[in-house]
């Protein structure tokens, strides 16, 4: 297999594109919450980690979920086995430390830019909003991973992607949705 | 194996997440400048989230292709071939096209939901500039950062979809407050 520039293009194209469309409106939901961003600095500080936080950790469950699927240690049908409910494990707890890590960093930093924010309750929003991200993400993950599984798709392929996409929407949105209540 | 498994797994993906989100951190404390700049720019948080994704999905799948080609012996480090070529033409394709769509499904979908946003051209300039030079950054780093970890010793798989991503956020935020800084400068808006 040689690579050809046209092959290159011609598959990219038609995933960039989408995910191009959802993140738009991940703008939108970004852009209309300008107000609060404003009035809480510590908001968009956060923004690139807590968003990358989630993708990453999607990212790395569907490779595993992919490669368990490639070397048969899962079977192609969802079912609940413990290889799957291990990897779903292991995503929630660096989840947990990983946000709370996070909250605490920029809380700390937020307060030491002259923000004043009440650091216990700023962490715990974000713990809760990371958490609940990476969990609707696990479920997309675990599911997109199967359906491309079996329609023969290569999951390792298409899944990240879609999963970082979706995870930016998801996550911009329960981020101002949850801090908006407890700050 | 399995208890093996989460622990590894956690072991492993923590302290680098960790990092990373200390990296984001700043790089989402340089985003301060734009908030303060948004009444200028209206609409201009709409371009966020899709330059950091494409920047992240470009360069990701660059590195990937990029290390299965020097597993397979198509590319050798420090030597320019032909699929080196290919795949960096492509990713400099990429990025300049899909830059050039944001902005017309952005300013689209401003159109459609009423919302106040910059005029086309001015999108348009921002899109382009912010997506093709730290597109062009991205590729040129997604090469270095896959043949030296191949060189290392590292499997390329593991290093550098995480690093590109991370990199990939810090640089197209640094890009994308240069170029409004340079727009306000000159007076464009």
């Amino acid at each position: 297999m040689r690579y050809k520039m046209g092959k290159i293009l011609k598959e990219s194209t038609p995933i960039l594109i989408i995910t191009i469309l959802i993140s738009v409106i991940s703008g939108f939901v970004l852009n209309g919450n300008q107000q609060m961003l404003q009035m809480i600095p510590g908001m968009i500080i956060i923004l690139p980690a807590f968003l990358n936080m989630g993708g990453s950790m999607s990212g790395v469950l569907s490779s595993r979920l992919s490669s368990g699927l490639h070397l048969g240690y899962i079977s192609p049908h969802i079912r609940k086995t413990k290889f799957l409910t291990r990897n779903l494990e292991a995503s929630y707890i660096t989840g947990f430390v990983t946000f709370l890590v996070l909250g605490l960093m920029a809380g700390a930093l937020n307060i030491a830019l002259g923000q004043s924010i009440n650091l216990y309750m700023f962490t715990f929003g974000i713990l809760i909003a990371g958490l609940l991200t990476v969990f609707i993400l696990s479920i997309l993950s675990v599911i997109f991973s199967y359906y491309s599984w079996s329609k023969g798709i290569d999951p390792d392929d298409i899944v990240i992607p879609i999963l970082t996409t979706v995870g930016d929407f998801i996550g911009i949105f329960l981020l101002f949705y949850i801090m908006s209540m407890v700050i | 194996m399995v208890s093996k498994l989460i622990r590894s797994t956690v072991k492993q993906t923590t302290p680098l997440l960790i990092l990373f989100a200390f990296i984001q951190l700043t790089a989402g404390t340089m985003l301060g400048d734009i908030v303060n700049n948004m009444s200028y720019f209206p609409g201009i948080l709409i371009l966020l989230p899709p330059l950091l994704a494409m920047r992240g999905n470009i360069g990701s799948s660059l590195g990937a292709r990029l290390s299965s080609a020097l597993h397979l012996g198509y590319v050798r480090p420090n030597k320019i071939t032909n699929s080196l070529k290919i795949n960096i033409y492509s990713g400099l394709i990429l990025s300049f096209i899909m830059s050039a769509l944001l902005a017309v499904f952005t300013f689209i979908s401003c159109g459609l939901t009423q919302s106040i946003c910059l005029g086309f051209v001015s999108l348009a300039m921002i899109s382009i500039s912010v997506g093709f030079i730290s597109g062009f950054i991205m590729v040129f780093l997604a090469v270095v950062i896959t043949e030296f970890s191949y060189k290392r010793g590292l499997d390329p798989d593991n290093v550098t979809s995480p690093t590109i991503s991370t990199a990939g956020d810090v640089i197209t935020i640094m890009v994308f407050i240069l170029i409004i800084r340079l727009f306000l400068m000159l007076g464009l808006v």
